[in-house]
């Protein structure tokens, strides 16, 4: 059998070095590794190379890279790689480097105009971007749910609600393809009790707080209504159903979150200093339990400027928060036990989580290939 | 987790289980130390760990590491099964806080061993199929070689390059960003 690495025994007499199966090398090692390290092990040697570019490896190194949560900035930005101003950038936010800000590379200008991609992460996005632009009708004036991939068909769907006399009701529309979108309609008789009327309504806060697939489903909260309830929308039997959240949890500052593969929900009291996120421990019997109660470090938050009304976002599977103004001039992020980490502020510069993640990949997408783009690789 | 009753989970937590290293040393553990191996746990449930359990592929210097790492995650899973916990009882989160913060100074400390060991360790957890453990000494592994070239990569690791330099300057022409 191969092995990954060879053992110079002639020349260390004295203990020979364990030797990692290649196996362990690849599926426990190499899989962990950020995107842009593989490729320069896949300059190692053939063996790592051929392992390292195999699809069944690509999507596993996938799934062991972190989310990371996109933040959005407004203001003058620099990109400091091409030297280039823009109005605004989308970047995620990586919370456990020791550099002290985030980076700012992507430029939507730069994105638009085609220009090389500095990195994988900014390639990934303005790839998207032109993608997405290519093969999207125009969904403005309605209302876009979310966009998943059909677990059959492997397409990406997009599931919106139009709100036209004539057509109402949820749509969805296959991405890349030139059939028309297909009506899903409104909730049926099933779904009993006023949250019928909800649905039909449509999710609130999308932009903040997107839905959240998880199970094949689309997941949202209903925050108009007394009842306190979330919605699952099923994407494969595309029906609709009603999920009971935690008891205790309700009112305007609470947001869905996908923990680990649970869906998780985020609270924040009355009083704005408290923050709960609970975790669906059986998705089945609906059983919610309490993660995180985080208190914040209210005087630690005032005292480094943080003066006005905000808003917490929970960031990472460990609890760590983002806590950001409604002027948008800071972010804090404190971590779960609430104690204040660090401060970012930039000048000129707005800055808000946007409630989407970023998880690095180095897959060859289908839905990119054949679309026509400038540039040389593609990343999702 | 085990959803034994609590009687026999008592029984359980009281059994011994002698784990016999490579090096024939002996090694008494309780049950829900030792059961952090998958390995082992199935041989508990096939009834075969009487007359203890040989490992012949693990030293002793290595298990005594091992057992150190499963009594305090034995510790600390035992600590989280008591806290399933409702929407009261913050008093379990702040053990649990408590309890998390010194277990991931543990593994900080755990970690602070030679490459040799360290790859030992990777092997006896892989071996015995501790899924913490494995992840916790891959990661570290993965962690020393995320900013190395290929050339320091060979160099730490003794592999051999038998790429030719045509097929060298193909993966940096295709992936030209991870080189910069």
């Amino acid at each position: 059998m191969l092995q990954a690495a060879v053992p110079r025994r002639r020349r260390t007499p004295r203990l020979p070095f364990p030797v990692l199966p290649e196996e362990l090398v690849v599926w426990e090692i190499l899989v962990r590794l950020p995107a842009k390290a593989l490729p320069r092990c896949r300059a190692v040697c053939r063996s790592w190379r051929r392992l390292t570019s195999t699809a069944d490896f690509l999507l596993a190194h996938h799934r062991h890279q972190p989310s990371l949560p996109l933040v959005f900035f407004h203001g003058q930005i620099r990109d400091s790689s091409c030297n280039v101003w823009s109005d605004s950038d989308l970047d995620g936010f990586d919370l456990r480097g020791a550099t002290a800000e985030p980076r700012l590379t992507l430029t939507s200008t730069a994105s638009i105009s085609g220009e090389p991609p500095p990195s994988p992460a900014v390639s990934s996005i303005s790839t998207i971007s032109v993608t997405l632009r290519k093969v999207l009708p125009s969904l403005s004036s309605t209302n876009v749910v979310g966009m998943y991939r059909h677990s059959s068909s492997g397409e990406y769907r997009i599931l919106y609600l139009r709100k036209e006399y004539r057509d109402s009701g949820y749509h969805m529309l296959t991405v890349g393809s030139y059939a028309n979108p297909r009506c899903i309609g409104l909730p049926a008789a099933a779904v009993s009790g006023p949250i019928r009327q909800y649905i039909a309504a449509g999710p609130l806060f999308v932009c903040e707080h997107p839905p959240v697939l998880l199970h094949s489903c689309l997941h949202w909260i209903i925050y108009r209504s007394r009842e306190n309830a979330l919605v699952v929308f099923d994407t494969v039997s595309e029906s609709f159903r009603r999920m009971s959240p935690p008891v205790a949890v309700n009112g305007r500052w609470r947001h869905l979150l996908d923990i680990n593969g649970a869906l998780g929900i985020s609270h924040m009291d009355e009083s704005k200093t408290m923050v709960k996120l609970c975790v669906l421990q059986d998705y089945d019997t609906e059983v919610w339990s309490l993660k995180y109660q985080i208190e914040l470090p209210m005087v630690e938050l005032r005292g480094a400027g943080m003066n006005c009304r905000f808003e917490v976002f929970v960031a990472s599977e460990e609890g760590d928060l983002l806590v950001f103004c409604s002027s948008l001039c800071h972010i804090f992020h404190c971590d779960s036990k609430g104690k204040l980490l660090q401060k970012f502020q930039w000048r000129h510069v707005c800055s808000k989580p946007i409630g989407h993640w970023f998880k690095e990949s180095l897959v060859r997408h289908a839905f990119f290939q054949g679309q026509e783009s400038d540039h040389a690789v593609h990343f999702f | 987790m085990a959803s034994a009753g609590s009687g026999d989970e008592k029984a359980a937590a009281a059994a011994m289980i002698t784990l016999i290293s490579s090096d024939n040393e002996k090694f008494e553990v309780t049950e829900a130390t030792a059961t952090l191996s998958q390995t082992i746990r199935h041989m508990i449930e096939d009834g075969c760990t009487d007359g203890g359990v040989p490992l012949p592929n693990v030293t002793s210097k290595i298990l005594a590491r091992v057992i150190e790492y499963c009594k305090k995650h034995a510790t600390a899973a035992a600590g989280e099964e008591g806290s399933s916990s409702s929407f009261s009882d913050a008093a379990f989160l702040e053990v649990d806080r408590a309890f998390l913060e010194e277990l991931e100074e543990f593994d900080d400390a755990f970690l602070e061993v030679d490459r040799a060991t360290l790859f030992d360790l990777i092997l006896a957890a892989n071996y015995l199929d501790i899924k913490g453990l494995l992840n916790l000494t891959c990661q570290k592994v993965a962690d020393s070689v995320k900013g190395k070239t290929p050339e320091q990569i060979r160099e730490m690791y003794n592999i051999v390059n038998d790429l030719t330099p045509e097929e060298e300057a193909e993966i940096r022409r295709e992936t030209q960003w991870a080189f910069e």
